[in-house]
Order: C-alpha cells, then sequence, then structure tokens
C-alpha cells in the first residue's frame, strides 16, 4: 500500500505519528524487559517461585513448631543427664566401678576377694570403632542370703548396671558361704545431641 | 441525455464513506499495534510483579532458612537422644527380670531335699542361634526318698515362677543320674533368646 504523507488531512498524520510513537514505546518496553532479565523468563521466575515458596511454607510449617522442638530437645537431653552419673566415667572407669561396687558389697556386708576389668570379646576382635559395653567382674565368698543382697544394692543402685554373669559354686571347706563371681555391665558410653540457637 | 465527465485525478478520488479507507486502515493497524502492545505490557507487568515476589520470597527465606535449619537440626538431636534413652531402656531391660529376683525365686522353689552345686547364670553375647540368649543352668544333687522324682518337682517350682520364665523361659531337665542309694545328680537349663530391637 503506498502511503501518501500529503494526502493525509492533518487529523489522520496525527492519527499515524501517534501509532507509530506507540509501535516505538511498544518495542523499547519490550527491549526494556528482555534486557532486564536476560537469562531469566517469567516461565523460570515463576518456577523458582514456586519452589521457593513450597521451601519457605515448609520451613514457616518447621518454625511454627520450634516451641515444641525445644520443649522435647530440652526433655530429651533432661533424660539423658540424668543417666550420666549412673554410667561409667569415661577417663578412670576401673576406679569409678571399684567405688560403687565397693560401697554396695559394704551395704550388704560382703567382703570382696576381687574386682577386675574384664576385656570384652567384641573389643579385642572389633575394629576398634565399636562402642563397647564397660565390664568389671567381681570375686567373693559369701552366704546366699548376703549375695540377694548384694545383687539387690547393685541393681537398685544404678539403672544401667546389668548382671551379666552370675556363679555361685558350693564351697568345700564351709557351706554356708559360696565362692561368687559376678561380671556386672554397662552399656557403652553415649552421647547427648544437643543444638544451641 | 446528461453527460457528467470526471475530472478527478486519480489521487484526488475520495472515499465517499465517513471515514476514508486510510483512515479505516490506519486505525485497523493502530488497534493492531494496541492490542500488542498491551499484550506486551501486561506480560511485562506479569513479569515484573513475578520477579518482584520472587525478590521478597528470597529475602524472606534467607531470614527463615538459618532458623528452621536450627529448628530442623534440634529435632533430628531430639530424635538421637529418644533412640538412645530408649536403647538404654531396653539395654537395662535385657535380663527379664534383675537377677536378685530370680535368686530370691530360686531360693524359694528348691525343695527341701535338693542342694545345689552351682548355679549359672549368664547373658551370651552370640547364643547358638546367634542372638544374644540368658541362660540359666543349675546343678545339684537329691537325697533321700523319692529322691529320682525331686529334680523335676524342683523344675516344675522353677516353671511356676514368672520372674525366672521372663529370665529363661522353660527350665529343662538335662540330665539326672543316681549317685548311691539315695541320692541322685541333675542339671537343669533355661535358655531364652533376647529379641534385640530392630
Amino acid at each position: 500500500m503506498n502511503l501518501n504523507w500529503s494526502a493525509l488531512t492533518k487529523q489522520q498524520q496525527k492519527i499515524v505519528i501517534i501509532i507509530t510513537v506507540l509501535a516505538v514505546l511498544q518495542v523499547v518496553a519490550l527491549g526494556y524487559f528482555m534486557l532486564k532479565n536476560p537469562g531469566k523468563s517469567a516461565g523460570e521466575a515463576r518456577k523458582e517461585l514456586h519452589e521457593l515458596q513450597g521451601q519457605l511454607s515448609a520451613a514457616k510449617d518447621i518454625i511454627s513448631r520450634k516451641a515444641l522442638v525445644e520443649q522435647e530437645l530440652q526433655k530429651s537431653v533432661e533424660d539423658l543427664e540424668a543417666m550420666v552419673p549412673y554410667a561409667p566415667a569415661v577417663f578412670d572407669s576401673y576406679a569409678w566401678a571399684y567405688e560403687y561396687i565397693s560401697r554396695r558389697s559394704a551395704l550388704a556386708g560382703v567382703m570382696i576377694d576381687g574386682l577386675q576389668e574384664e576385656i570384652s570379646a567384641r573389643s579385642s576382635t572389633g575394629n576398634g570403632k565399636e562402642a563397647v559395653p564397660y565390664e568389671v567382674s567381681v570375686v567373693t565368698r559369701c552366704g546366699y542370703n548376703e549375695l540377694i543382697r548384694f545383687l539387690w544394692y547393685l541393681e537398685t543402685g544404678n539403672p544401667l548396671i546389668v548382671v551379666k554373669e552370675l556363679t555361685i559354686d558350693e564351697s568345700s571347706d564351709n557351706p554356708e558361704q559360696h565362692s561368687v563371681r559376678i561380671v556386672v555391665q554397662w552399656p557403652p558410653s553415649f552421647k547427648i545431641e544437643n543444638v544451641d540457637e | 441525455m446528461n453527460l457528467q465527465i470526471n475530472l478527478l485525478k486519480k489521487n484526488e478520488r475520495r472515499y465517499q464513506g465517513i471515514v476514508s479507507m486510510k483512515v479505516m486502515v490506519m486505525g485497523a493497524i493502530a488497534v493492531f499495534g494496541g492490542i500488542l502492545l498491551l499484550f506486551f505490557m501486561l506480560s511485562g507487568i506479569a513479569k515484573v510483579t513475578v520477579l518482584a515476589n520472587l525478590d521478597r520470597t528470597r529475602k524472606e527465606w534467607i531470614l527463615q532458612m538459618p532458623v528452621s535449619a536450627i529448628i530442623r537440626m534440634q529435632t533430628e538431636a531430639a530424635a538421637l537422644n529418644r533412640r538412645t534413652s530408649a536403647s538404654l531402656d531396653e539395654w537395662s531391660e535385657r535380663t527379664g527380670a534383675p537377677l536378685h529376683k530370680i535368686m530370691r525365686e530360686l531360693q524359694g522353689s528348691v525343695p527341701a531335699q535338693v542342694q545345689l552345686s552351682r548355679v549359672y547364670a549368664k547373658i551370651i553375647e552370640s547364643g547358638s542361634s546367634g542372638q544374644p540368649e540368658c541362660v540359666l543352668q543349675l546343678s545339684g544333687w537329691a537325697v533321700g526318698e523319692g529322691g529320682d522324682m525331686l529334680a523335676v518337682e524342683f523344675k516344675r517350682n522353677l516353671n511356676n515362677s514368672k520372674e525366672l520364665r521372663s529370665f529363661c523361659d522353660e527350665v529343662r531337665l538335662i540330665s539326672s543320674r543316681r549317685e548311691t542309694d539315695d541320692s541322685w545328680v541333675f542339671s537343669l537349663e533355661g535358655k531364652r533368646m533376647i529379641e534385640e530391637a530392630p
């Protein structure tokens, strides 16, 4: 179509100018948006926004449980901390166990003939990384009732102790006294997890 | 007869409608251009809005992420602590009953004419089945009339004890033989597999 500018009326010329200006503006606006985010289309941005909103929603959900989680953690830490005094000391387990067993035997009126650390089979054959229970063997000579009393003191005084082995043999020289060997065991050392803000 | 002569040049011809053809064409182009422009403008606005939302969400995420990460770590720590507590509880309950109770029950179950020569109770870390086991072995002798049946009576007494059964399930008579005219030597054994938590 051949457009003769001089053939147009003033009004028509104005319209053509306005249209041209709008077209130029349109191209400029398009170029502006294209150049502003050259690497990211609206679709990509929307996708990222959607993912981020999902993550944010999950994060907010977690944050809404903050007080409950802190309370649970606090309780779990307190529960485990309450057990710490009953676990053998890491530095000198033998002395710790010796003191505990000696005090209990004195309460039960049982004389201890020997007390020694047991080397666990798992600790000697393992790769050294596996946590193993701590074991101590006690050798004594006592009557059956004293033995029961001794076991009662041992088992009720520490919630973590387990009598792993008990051997009672008759004594030929004194029927009232028995040869007794007790192996007591504590669980492997445990770790208390805590997270400070 | 009337004769009309058209003296207008070709480019001087006028469209006789209200609006000229050129204006209509230009208007159509303008409408098309306007719609196109509107489309791009709206797309631009939508993109700007998305980008603004993305920017705002990113800022919010930067603020919330460390807090949620800490809470997540606290949740994991609490779960680990609970698992440790459960394993400690399980640890001390492995024998089923404390040994002082078992020895007390044993004392009350021995018939008057029975004397024990050896009592052996143990937690075996890897028993015959490969699993940890609680084992109770008893050896002794019975004297007097009906001594051959005393070991059976003893076994029955032991199996009537709830505490003993919780330690080593059912006690079985392993052997019994006459030692002298009125004495019998016997041995009893009970075993229980300790079920480990999954």
